[in-house]
């Protein structure tokens, strides 16, 4: 497929390359962007940004890398810096109102919380941001080291660490919640 | 909390080897703190799978990125490789040199003047390669 569309590339016919490539990629750059903001309707918005980022420099891609290393790239740098956006914001906001917003998204997407009153994507947004990132990351690419790692673009060793981190959070803070809910 | 001996056997249970699951199940068995911690770590496992496993896109998306882009118009595609766009303007620099050479009369090729002459040149040189070797970044 990347090879279709890289050939499509070099027919001057772009148009043609970015649906391709589109329908190639649109799931990953949206899981990408889902996994760093934690948001559906913000990881639409970003993954819709960074599809439009691709489509103003396609006509300009060499294959200094491959196509798949640029457009996570550009859809990596795209939903971070509309992360930082959100932490410069939320600086000025004591109540938080958007993790109790994005909480409540999820409450009514979640398909089946393990147990009520328990919504894991909750305490998932409760967790240092790159922890966050990478659980979320590693169950939406069927718990591959290697994938979360290659489009975080960070060392395998890393996402290991940290998501043994992570999970030892979220089952620490469930087994209180259990303990203290009797 | 779980024991801190057992913490990291019980986080990677389902990568271990027969020995040390062997270990786990009976530290499990004679612990409930840990029993406690490891049935809230498997339900965690159990609900963040429910939640992120086979997500896609939503259908939104492409949607609206067909229409965004037909609005955006024809995009223009470089046919010339960055490397050639670099060595024209240098091509273009060097040949600019000569010929200020050839033509500025000698008695006007004072220090300064060369310096500042040079000055401009090399600041447009490193314009250009700079130009053209901006990559992909957007
Ligand atoms: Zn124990």
């Amino acid at each position: 497929m990347e090879q279709r569309i890289k050939s499509c590339l070099d027919k001057g016919d772009p148009r043609a390359a970015f649906d391709l490539l589109v329908r190639l990629y649109q799931d990953k750059v949206y899981r990408l962007s889902l996994a760093i903001l934690g948001d559906p309707g913000r990881a639409e918005d970003s993954a819709q940004e960074a599809f439009l980022r691709i489509w103003k420099g396609l006509g300009g891609f060499r294959a200094q890398s491959t196509l798949s290393t640029w457009i996570y790239s550009v859809a990596r740098n795209t939903a971070l810096t509309a992360l930082q956006s959100t932490s410069l914001h939320r600086t000025h906001s004591l109540e938080e109102p958007s993790i109790r917003i994005a909480a409540e998204d999820y409450r009514q997407e979640c398909a089946a919380p393990a147990r009520a009153g328990f919504d894991v994507s909750a305490l998932v947004n409760q967790l240092p941001a790159r922890y966050a990132q990478v659980i979320r990351l590693y169950y939406m690419e069927e718990r591959s080291y290697d994938e979360v790692a290659r489009l975080l673009d960070i060392p395998m060793g890393t996402v290991k660490t940290l998501l043994h981190r992570a999970r030892n959070e979220l089952a620490t803070a469930l087994a209180r919640s259990t303990v203290k809910g009797g | 909390m779980p024991c801190t001996d057992f913490e990291n056997l019980l986080i990677d249970y389902r990568e271990l080897a027969p020995v040390d699951r062997c270990r786990a199940d009976v530290h499990l068995q004679a612990c409930a703190e840990c029993r406690n911690w490891f049935e809230a770590l498997a339900e965690v496992d159990a609900a963040l799978t429910a939640r992120f496993e086979g997500l896609h896109a939503p259908a939104t998306l492409a949607a609206a990125l067909q229409r965004k882009v037909a609005q955006s118009g024809p995009l223009r595609v470089s046919a010339v490789p960055d490397i050639l766009d670099f060595a024209g303007g240098l091509g273009v620099i060097c040949a600019t040199t000569v010929l200020a050479c050839f033509y500025i009369p000698s008695s006007l090729l004072s220090a300064p003047i060369l310096v500042a002459c040079s000055s401009i040149l090399l600041a447009a040189a490193v314009s250009a390669a700079a130009w053209s070797l901006r990559g992909n970044e957007n």
